[in-house]
């Protein structure tokens, strides 16, 4: 039972990174009823640009995760504009078909394009680790934890207490009703999808220091956000933040004590779990 | 409401002999109570007497047996036997066309079951792929370890792929849209997981290699050296026409209009008093087969089964399919599936960039169609 706190440290490092991923979605699904399957390729993308920018061209960490943010926020927009504003008025199923698709194109694109590299993670500027009563705190791990929280305050606020969030929650409440007193809703659906993918971009700069980058890295995020965001409630931030905890922490423990190949079904179960509990909370919007 | 009262509503009326449940007539003294009480009478109908068809009400048993062949079927089902009856008269010595069009047909099928949740309650499940990976493995184990009939394989993968469809969609059923794209998705990574990580039953990340294939009575009049896979051909081929024409007929039927009505406001329907997440359980189970004896005839076709086959995009392909085929006939399926797989296949001559083929169409398809609705897709 030692190796528990460990375990915990390590699944809070990875709740922060699956909170940074749920939020991107759940912000995006929540304000405007997009299922954005995407969002995982654009986690994958990051990963990969931070790779390229901090192992090939050397830049720092933090300045090469100054370089991504913008870039994921604007291919998020463009995202917005080419993809999902022709499709305003369509309904929940054409978007989830047309978001899958594009998700399978960027895959496809990525593992065409950077398939055959040895997949590598990024260089991390701080090595060493603090020791605190038994367990191992990596300075990457604080990091980590230190700049998800900050991002995650800051879309917190963003949503909860500025102008802007409040234009964003008169969208969601009623897109029409918004547009008349005055709201500019095309700015509002560019101004989110910015935020979000940004988070994106910062989760797969985060992710690419933990993990090997391949093709396929967004993937379990994402589903794993879709199962965090299903426990949390749709557009829900509070919510998503504690079913990433719960999750984060969960899968930790199960690699940590049975073995890493249940992770995926346990998180699965997790969410099968809850929906067999309230099913009704997911039925609210979705 | 039209929609759901469909076609059940001539034969409950003959039933009845015309008498009290005349819509005229509820308009008449009784008033609103007396209507509901008619609106549920008639929505009561297809789940009580499933056969509660006009022409199924006036023919003997040999006649409904063969009422498959509706009459909205025929065009559909002559189209495709003379197709396939031209195929193998044309390509009858060609091994690797009718390969091609053998794995074509095998998609068809497949495709056809993503059909019935799309085109039926308009569920998006993403675990199909893992269920026809489930009949796939299911008839490769039975006929290498259990040393079975393809038959008798047959029989009992299809069988083994509906119950684990039943399992699935008791707990996929319990949540509509995103959530059950997000649980079946779930459903359809852990399945490829199960495949790639049961190596003792399965082969692991290998997979199952020199199965048997199917064998059948071969045509004598080919070259022996085409000849097994003409007979496979037809035999694949055979099973889509009457595949499509169970679908077909399922959606005809009062099954098909409570699932369509359920698509089209599932609180509706409920309140009306049909069990939705029954309905939808049922056409999922239903799917669930049809998917299995894909994997069956896939196995029985390649004789090789390996886990990154029956992936999630071997789903999303199959909803390519379907969006592309149009969600109003199991032809239109069927002929997507023959268009989406011969040509990039025998005149583009690719294979890599498959699904990248296929996203772009999808999109293109939707964002062309789908700033309305598509085809009742909403």
């Amino acid at each position: 039972m030692q190796e528990l706190p460990q375990y915990i440290v390590d699944g809070l490092v990875l709740a922060s990174i699956y909170a940074l991923v749920a939020i991107g979605l759940t912000v995006v699904f929540g304000a405007l009823e997009v299922p954005n399957f995407a969002h995982g390729g654009f986690v994958m993308l990051s990963a990969y640009l931070s790779l390229g920018l901090i192992n090939g061209w050397h830049l720092n960490f933090f300045i090469a995760g100054l370089v991504v943010l913008p870039i994921a926020g604007v291919a998020g927009v463009a995202t917005e504009r080419i993809v999902f504003r022709p499709l305003r008025q369509a309904g929940e199923l054409t978007l989830m078909l047309v978001a899958l698709a594009l998700y399978d194109l960027i895959l496809n694109v990525a593992s065409n394009e950077w398939g055959g590299q040895q997949p590598a993670s990024v260089r991390f500027p701080l090595q060493g680790s603090l020791h605190l009563a038994g367990v191992v705190i990596s300075y990457q791990a604080m990091i980590i934890l230190a700049m998800s929280i900050c991002f995650i305050t800051g879309i917190a606020a963003l949503v909860k207490k500025s102008q802007f969030g409040r234009t964003v929650r008169a969208v969601a409440e009623d897109p029409s009703a918004a547009e008349m007193v005055g709201v500019n809703v095309n700015r509002v659906h560019r101004s989110v999808f910015l935020v979000a993918t940004a988070l994106a971009g910062v989760a797969g700069l985060l992710l690419a220091s933990v993990e090997a980058v391949t093709p396929t890295v967004g993937t379990g995020p994402l589903l794993i956000a879709f199962a965090i965001i299903v426990i949390g409630g749709f557009g829900n931030i509070a919510g998503s933040i504690v079913g990433a905890l719960v999750i984060g922490v969960v899968e930790s423990v199960v690699q940590g004590y049975i073995d890493p190949v249940f992770t995926d079904g346990i998180v699965f179960l997790i969410m099968v779990a809850y929906l067999t509990w309230r099913p009704e909370r997911s039925m609210v919007r979705a | 409401m039209r929609q759901l009262i469909g076609r059940g509503e001539t034969g409950e009326r003959k039933r009845n002999g015309g008498a009290d449940v005349l819509p005229a007539q509820a308009d008449g003294d009784h008033g609103a109570r007396r209507k509901v009480a008619v609106i549920r009478e008639r929505c009561r109908a297809p789940f009580v007497d499933w056969s509660a068809d006009r022409l199924a009400a006036s023919k003997g048993p040999l006649a409904k047996a063969l009422d498959l062949f509706h009459e909205r079927q025929a065009p559909g089902t002559v189209v495709a036997l003379l197709s396939v009856a031209m195929g193998a008269i044309i390509f009858g010595n060609q091994t690797y066309e009718l390969q091609i069009f053998t794995a074509t047909g095998v998609t068809a099928v497949f495709a056809l079951s993503e059909s019935v949740l799309l085109s039926g309650a308009g569920d998006l499940s993403v675990a199909q792929g893992g269920l026809y990976g489930v009949g796939a493995y299911a008839a490769g184990i039975l006929v290498t370890r259990a040393g079975m009939d393809y038959a008798e394989a047959i029989a009992f993968a299809v069988g083994i792929a509906a119950l684990v469809a039943l399992a699935i969609g008791v707990i996929a059923c319990r949540s509509r849209r995103l959530v059950f794209a997000i649980v079946t998705l779930g459903v359809g990574i852990a399945l490829s997981g199960v495949f790639a990580g049961w190596s003792s039953l399965t082969g692991g990340v290998v997979g199952l290699s020199g199965i048997r294939t199917m064998t059948l009575p071969t045509v004598n009049w080919v070259s022996s050296s085409s000849s097994v896979a003409l007979s496979q051909y037809v035999f694949v081929w055979c099973s889509v026409i009457v595949v499509a024409l169970i679908v077909g007929r399922l959606f005809r039927g009062p099954f098909g209009h409570v699932l369509r009505s359920i698509r089209g406001d599932a609180f509706v329907v409920e309140a009306l008093g049909a069990r939705v997440q029954r309905y939808r359980l049922g056409a999922f189970v239903v799917a669930g087969a049809i998917a299995g004896l894909a994997g069956c005839l896939y196995t029985g076709t390649i004789g090789y089964v390996a886990p990154g086959t029956f992936t999630v995009w071997a789903s999303l392909s199959a909803i390519v399919i379907v969006v592309v085929g149009g969600l109003s006939s199991p032809w239109g399926t069927v002929l997507a599936a023959c268009v989406l797989t011969i040509v990039p296949n025998l005149v583009l001559g690719l294979q890599q960039d498959e699904l990248i083929i296929y996203a772009g169409i999808l999109y293109l398809v939707l964002v062309l169609r789908g700033r309305t609705r598509l085809g009742g897709l909403s």
